[in-house]
């Protein structure tokens, strides 16, 4: 993969992630992205061939590894190889009906419903309760490990994970317990299990967090393979973006993600660009607000852009810290792209680039009061028509009500209404006025907007002193009474030991 | 004769030969009384020691006390049998003339025709300057005449005492070894019967003195009494030392170096606990003696534990063959005299070089560092005569050895601080390091260490112990530190030279000279494996080349390496893989960081740090400065240390500015910049005296931290990066301050831009620009008015940015700047006269392309800096028109006043808060109200806002 193939989609080659995210994933998770890479045509599918067989041939999966090694070359056979793995194949099948006889027992105890039903929540006690009346010792517990990492190494993903729950359920080996969540992950997202997966990954998180490491080189390792892996699973679960950006953006993630994989900021500033849908939900914590994601991932790709940058990065530096928009547009387009050709990403292409240039209309109409309509569809990489139609629309119904232009919306650029309240909070706007023209495309940007002739003429609040005199005194009065209670306090505590 | 007392006074003083006047004429007048009386003068000289035979009693006493205290407990009656050999104990103990002018006395009643020749001995005493040694040999071939009886009783005594001190303590002392003692003494005594009654006294007083001491020691050690033992175990050493140079060490030496040895390290810290303080210490200093003694006998001991019978026996034998020697003539033996004369005292007389042999070398290094640090030694004539001893030197060993020394004495050939080494001594240094290690890269047996296990006085005897390191010969003393200090030196002789001087850079090309020795040196260092040295070295070398271009580096590395031979090559930094001075900094630093001291570590990442910076990589160099976290900790390192931290901040800081990043630079520089001591932070100068105090030390220590003036930083180009930094920042800020519209609050970025900028206000007559701050004052005026023509045209007639490399790229990326940041001035100071401005006319009087106006202007508007919008259609800005009136004039300035008020507040609170004392209370108090009042007037303001 190293030598990139100089096709069409040179630009993809360019930023493609696969080989950086390979070195922090598991062997039987790279599979899948080299099995995406071989679709998508952009390197040579001798070299991914070859690169599969080096993954795999040192698994238990022989079978395909044969067959991988016929393709590879080209249909002919070796004698010697062949009796190889057919060598393998039996010491493999030997290996695998010993380890089952041995877990049967095992598992036909652990299914037995009268243990459950004596099953404790301490580990200990049930481990000794397995011992008096099954006699299961630990280190027949510890088998189960084994074959579960066995059934792993055959691509058995499934069987693997039940094994590994019972083998969580019982042993106390912290070490084991360990390396069996994270062969659960993985477990889980093989075998295409998202809600399990999320589970497993809060464990893992809770795990790498809380566990006292000697060495934070190892915690350090163990975040970016967390961060890896969690892709996997955020990328394709229903709530994942959300989950994504509260994962990248805890303190320590985030500077996990700046001294060891930069690259990962892509992932970060897809899942933050297309999450803008619920940014009018006022979130809990304040962390999660739109705003304040988009305020902190622009100040860290700021950071690391001498490290990383690609088109999604500069997309957003451009938009947002430069205010260049010639080159925010070329960049989007760039980023189509490299979305299309990222295993992780090319689902939320589409929705993607719907957002972004969303993104990029609000930005560029904060700072004009005439566009022409051409330039703007042009931005928008829409038709002049439908825009024309778009503002018109508005502007009849200006008075309607929030519902129905919402509805309206639908019509072109589906949810545009819902990011309203995002672009009011960028601008200080009073609540007011965005409730008024909330409805079509240009009431995100929290302006009137309407036609003239070829142009759009786009109003701004005036500016008023009294807004000034309002912003610049809004705070005295809390941070006076802050003070005053402080102050009170310490006098307090300075009266108390003289008296 | 009366040599013989003056010798031993000398000897036991241990005096310089400056006294020797003095004895001189003491000697002269116990000759005129001798020769009245000699009876009497023995008597009156020695009342205790002469007639210790008979008197017993008064000399027990006198001992004990001159010992101490203790020896008056009960143990006194207990030893009253061996009381015959107390008083040699005593005077050998007390003062070791006595026990010579004792044997001298004697010598006078039993032969009065001795005199004749002690006189001529005087003679030959006159013209040649007679050390301990020497007086000692003499005394041997004098004492000839002694009684043999007398030897006869003393030996006796000894062999009373012996078994009688054996009994006293049975737990230690070997009866084989005390045996044999008796044995080898009863030998002697025979011996002497045989007639060679004249040869043998001497030996024999010795070894009775010798016999005396053991026994006395074993009665004081079976006493726990460790402070005589100690007292009377340095006299034995004496005692043993003269017998050896007089011909052999007595074999019972060892016998007893051997038990002694085992009692002192059987004896555990409970035991030492159980003795009193003053035994206590007594203990472990001999404990600490002994060892070292032993170490230099160790095969010796090792025979005598093998076999004690076989080592005690031919002892006996041999130790007669000396004894005919000077029996034979005794011409012979005062001619060796002479020449050992010659020998001994170099520092003084005229070395006497046809007579000194390679064998002697030893004995002549042994007196130079005896004279050392003395004030009447001769520097310079012992270096002289050190040359002269190494051109003698045959063996490596011996030249290693005299190199080592001669080392030593150019390092001290000045002392006082204010002054550097003679280049002449430091270049002789130098050779004389190049020929050490030529020394040691053609005898790989050879080796100098900083500990040897013991300094050998003879080659032979090195060679020997070289069993025990592998074939491996060991010389004392320390590469590294000699290098260290010829560094050093350098560094002060550059720091003391004037810099603009031609004599600096006559000096300064000793650098390479200097680099190259480094280099070697760190081959000998790696090859010998000492990591604590190595890494010392490393450092130095690293020190030398950190702040050097890389073109300079490069130079420096050839030139080192041309001079060695092509198959010279090294661990750490092997000359394949370390062909760039990035791989060769690289390699440097990161050995110290796997094996220096935390010091080393911090100095290796500041110097890394420093060149990464100074070959323009910003990022790799401020990433390595956050990621060391070495700003947490720097204030508690040393001054040296600290300094290098500032140069490396202020290397970085100059780093942006080659890379346009003005922002960076300018907060690199700032901490710098606004303390007005930059010259003292960045150790290129000292602070001027303060308040008229005047402390000469403290001046001193500051002028060693100078740095020598090649390494300089240059301040001027320094401020001049500073204040243009400054005022691309300052510029837009104010000008935006100043602007109504605006609610950017008042900022600060750069004191000391600030500060000059209004004095430059206040002139009322400004006349052209005279120095790099007028320029950059006028053009940071020129910016505000939107004239950046004009400041373009100051800032580039600033002489000082062609020190910078690539002058026309920085200047190029001031040009843009200033264009920018012009834009950026001119809209913001001059929004309020416009309705609307061109983007076209705008990129036209600003020299911008439209698209980089459009992206500056886009910018501003983003940020709400101006209030406008742009118009895409007709490619323009269009400003909004805010009109204010009185009303809301006045209610803002209100708000403006009120918020400062709160600014003030908080101010104080925290101002207040620090200290806690009392009497603070009340004015808090005070605040308190102040604020409440404040408060109050917040609220009106607002009521009459609405």
């Amino acid at each position: 993969m190293s030598s990139e193939v100089k096709s069409a989609s040179s630009l993809a080659a360019k930023y493609d992630l696969s080989q950086k995210i390979m070195q922090h994933l598991d062997r039987h998770l790279i599979f899948p992205l080299l099995e995406f890479l071989s679709l998508r045509n952009t390197h040579n599918p001798k070299e991914l061939l070859q690169a599969k067989y080096d993954l795999l041939k040192d698994t238990n999966m022989t079978d395909y590894v044969a067959n991988l090694w016929t393709e590879l070359h080209g249909g002919q056979t070796d004698e010697a190889l062949a009796n190889q793995f057919a060598e393998k194949r039996k010491s493999v099948l030997d290996e695998l009906s010993e380890l089952e006889e041995e877990v049967q027992g095992i598992l036909g105890v652990l299914e037995n419903p009268d243990l459950i039903a004596a099953l404790r929540q301490d580990k200990g006690q049930n481990l000794q309760h397995l011992q008096e009346h099954y006699s299961i010792t630990p280190e027949r517990i510890a088998v189960l490990y084994k074959f579960a990492q066995f059934q792993y190494n055959c691509g058995n993903y499934g069987g693997a994970s039940d094994l590994l729950y019972h083998f969580r359920a019982f042993s106390k080996d912290a070490d084991l317990n360990a390396s069996a969540t994270w062969g659960k992950f993985a477990s889980e997202i093989l075998t295409v299990d998202w809600d399990g997966a999320m589970e497993e990954l809060g464990k893992l998180r809770e795990m790498v967090d809380s566990r006292s490491f000697k060495d934070a080189a190892v915690q350090l390792k163990d975040r970016t393979w967390l961060l890896h892996w969690s892709l996997f699973p955020l990328f394709n679960h229903a709530n994942g973006c959300d989950t994504l950006c509260d994962l990248f953006f805890y303190t320590p993630y985030l500077n996990t993600i700046q001294t060891s994989c930069p690259w990962l900021l892509r992932y970060l500033a897809v899942a933050v660009v297309t999450n803008q849908n619920n940014a009018n939900q006022k979130p809990r914590n304040p962390r999660q607000s739109y705003q304040r994601r988009m305020r902190d991932l622009i100040r860290i790709i700021n950071q690391e852009s001498y490290e990383y940058s690609d088109p999604i990065t500069s997309f957003v530096s451009a938009l947002y810290s430069e205010v260049d928009f010639e080159k925010a547009q070329r960049c989007l387009r760039e980023c189509e792209e490299v979305l299309k050709t990222d295993f992780f990403l090319v689902s939320l292409c589409d929705h993607f680039m719907e957002a972004a240039r969303k993104l990029l209309a609000e930005a560029y109409c904060r700072i004009h009061s005439v566009i022409s309509v051409d330039e703007l569809a042009n931005k928008l990489e829409m038709d002049s028509a439908q825009l024309i139609q778009l503002v018109e629309n508005q502007n009849n119904a200006s008075s309607s009500t929030a519902a129905a232009a919402s509805s309206q919306a639908n019509l072109d650029e589906s949810d545009t209404a819902s990011s309203t309240a995002g672009a009011g909070d960028i601008i200080p706007e009073t609540e007011t006025t965005t409730e008024a023209e909330e409805p079509e495309p240009e009431p995100q940007f929290g302006f009137k907007a309407k036609m003239d002739g070829e142009s759009i003429i786009i109003e701004h609040p005036k500016y008023s002193a009294f807004q000034q005199i309002i912003d610049r005194t809004k705070s005295l009065g809390y941070e006076s009474q802050n003070l005053e209670q402080t102050l009170s306090r310490s006098i307090a505590d300075l009266k108390l030991p003289s008296a | 004769m009366s040599r013989f007392f003056k010798g031993g006074s000398n000897d036991s003083d241990a005096e310089s030969v400056d006294s020797s006047e003095g004895n001189r004429i003491v000697a002269s007048k116990t000759k005129a009384e001798e020769s009245s009386s000699a009876e009497e003068e023995s008597s009156e000289e020695e009342s205790s020691s002469s007639s210790a035979s008979e008197s017993s009693e008064s000399e027990s006493e006198s001992e004990s006390e001159s010992e101490s205290s203790e020896n008056k407990d009960s143990k006194v009656p207990a030893k009253k049998p061996s009381v015959s050999k107390k008083p040699v104990s005593s005077s050998s103990e007390e003062s070791e003339s006595e026990s010579e002018s004792d044997s001298d006395s004697e010598t006078s009643d039993e032969s009065g025709s001795e005199e004749s020749e002690s006189d001529s001995e005087d003679d030959s005493e006159n013209s040649e300057s007679v050390s301990g040694s020497e007086n000692e040999s003499e005394s041997d071939n004098q004492s000839e005449s002694e009684g043999e009886s007398e030897g006869d009783l003393e030996s006796e005594t000894s062999e009373a005492a012996g078994p009688d001190s054996f009994l006293k303590k049975p737990e230690e002392a070997k009866p084989a070894a005390s045996r044999f003692l008796r044995g080898e003494s009863s030998e002697e005594s025979s011996d002497e019967e045989e007639g060679r009654r004249v040869v043998k006294s001497a030996k024999d007083r010795r070894l009775d003195e010798f016999f005396a001491c053991i026994d006395n020691m074993k009665d004081a050690m079976s006493g726990n009494k460790w402070m005589v033992v100690s007292n009377e175990f340095d006299h034995l050493n004496k005692v043993a030392q003269k017998s050896s140079e007089a011909g052999r060490r007595p074999p019972a030496y060892i016998e007893f170096l051997s038990n002694l040895d085992q009692r002192v390290e059987s004896s555990d810290k409970a035991f030492i606990k159980s003795l009193d303080a003053a035994n206590g210490r007594a203990l472990n200093a001999l404990k600490q003696r002994v060892r070292k003694i032993s170490r230099q006998f160790t095969s010796e001991i090792e025979r005598f534990r093998n076999d004690p019978e076989a080592f005690m026996k031919p002892a006996a034998e041999v130790a007669d063959v000396p004894k005919a020697a000077a029996k034979a003539g005794q011409d012979e033996v005062i001619v060796g005299g002479v020449a050992t004369r010659g020998i001994v005292a170099p520092t003084t007389d005229e070395p006497k070089t046809e007579e000194i042999s390679p064998s002697d070398i030893f004995k002549h290094l042994r007196a130079i560092f005896e004279a050392r640090g003395k004030k009447s030694t001769d520097r310079a004539e012992q270096i002289r005569f050190l040359e002269k001893l190494s051109s003698i030197a045959v063996t490596d060993y011996q030249r290693l050895r005299v190199k080592v020394a001669l080392l030593a004495a150019r390092f001290d050939i000045n002392t006082g601080s204010g002054q550097y080494m003679p280049i002449e001594q430091w270049n002789g240094a130098l050779k004389e390091l190049h020929n050490i290690l030529d020394i040691l890269d053609a005898n790989r047996k050879i080796v100098i260490v900083e500990q040897v296990e013991d300094e050998f006085e003879d080659e032979d005897e090195a060679v020997a112990a070289s069993g025990n390191n592998n074939g491996v010969v060991q010389v004392q003393g320390s590469v590294v530190s000699f290098l260290e200090r010829l560094d050093d030196e350098f560094t002060r002789s550059l720091q003391m030279i004037d810099p603009h001087a031609p004599e600096y850079i006559e000096r300064l090309k000793d650098e390479t000279a200097l680099y190259t020795l480094l280099v070697r040196s760190q081959a000998y260092l790696e090859r010998i494996g000492l990591v604590e040295s190595t890494s010392r070295l490393i450092m130095r070398r690293l020190e030398r080349v950190y702040y050097k271009p890389e073109q300079v580096i490069r130079a420096n590395e050839e030139a080192a390496l041309r001079s060695l031979s092509p198959e010279f090559d090294l661990v750490v930094t092997p000359r394949a893989s370390t062909d760039t001075p990035d791989k060769l900094i690289n390699a440097l630093c990161v050995y110290l960081y796997n094996h220096g001291i935390s010091l080393l570590r911090t100095r290796a990442m500041l110097c890394h740090i420093y060149h990464e910076a100074l070959q323009n990589r910003f990022y790799k160099s401020r990433d390595m400065l956050l990621m060391s976290h070495l700003q947490d900790s720097i204030h508690a390192a040393d001054i040296a240390t600290q300094i290098l931290h500032n140069r490396t901040m202020v290397q970085i800081g100059l780093c942006a500015f080659r890379n346009g990043m003005i922002q960076e630079a300018q907060y690199a520089l700032q901490d710098i910049s606004t303390t007005g001591r930059i010259k003292e932070l960045l150790g290129q100068g000292i602070q001027a005296a303060r308040f008229g105090q005047f402390n000469p030390d403290q001046e001193r220590l500051d002028k060693q931290l100078v740095l020598p003036f090649h390494m300089h930083i240059n301040l001027e180009l320094l401020e001049c990066v500073y204040l243009t930094c400054s005022m691309f920042m300052e510029i837009p800020v104010m000008a935006a301050a100043s602007s109504t519209a605006s609610d950017a609050r008042k900022r600060v970025i750069s004191r000391p831009f600030r500060r000059m900028l209004e004095y430059t206000d206040r002139q009322l007559f400004i006349g052209p620009p005279e120095n790099t701050r007028e320029f950059i004052m006028q053009a940071s005026k020129a910016l505000a008015e939107g004239e950046w023509r004009k400041g373009e045209e100051l800032i580039h007639a600033i002489k000082i940015w062609n020190l910078m490399p690539d002058t026309e790229k920085i200047k190029s990326i001031l040009s843009d700047k200033i264009r920018e940041e012009g834009l950026r001035t001119y809209l913001l100071s001059y929004a309020a006269f416009y309705d609307s401005v061109s983007l076209d006319s705008l990129a036209e009087t600003f020299d911008l392309s439209l698209e980089r106006v459009t992206v500056v202007v886009s910018r501003l508007l983003s940020k709400r800096e101006i209030h406008a919008a742009l118009d895409q259609v007709h490619r323009a800005v269009i400003f909004e028109r805010v009109e204010i009136n009185k009303l809301e004039n006045m209610a803002i300035s209100l708000s403006e006043k009120t918020s400062q008020l709160h600014e003030a507040n908080e101010k104080l609170y925290e101002q207040k808060t620090q200290h806690t004392n009392p009497q603070d209370n009340r004015r808090r108090e005070k605040t308190g109200s102040v604020k409440r009042r404040n408060d109050r007037s917040d609220n009106r303001g607002r009521q009459d806002m609405n």
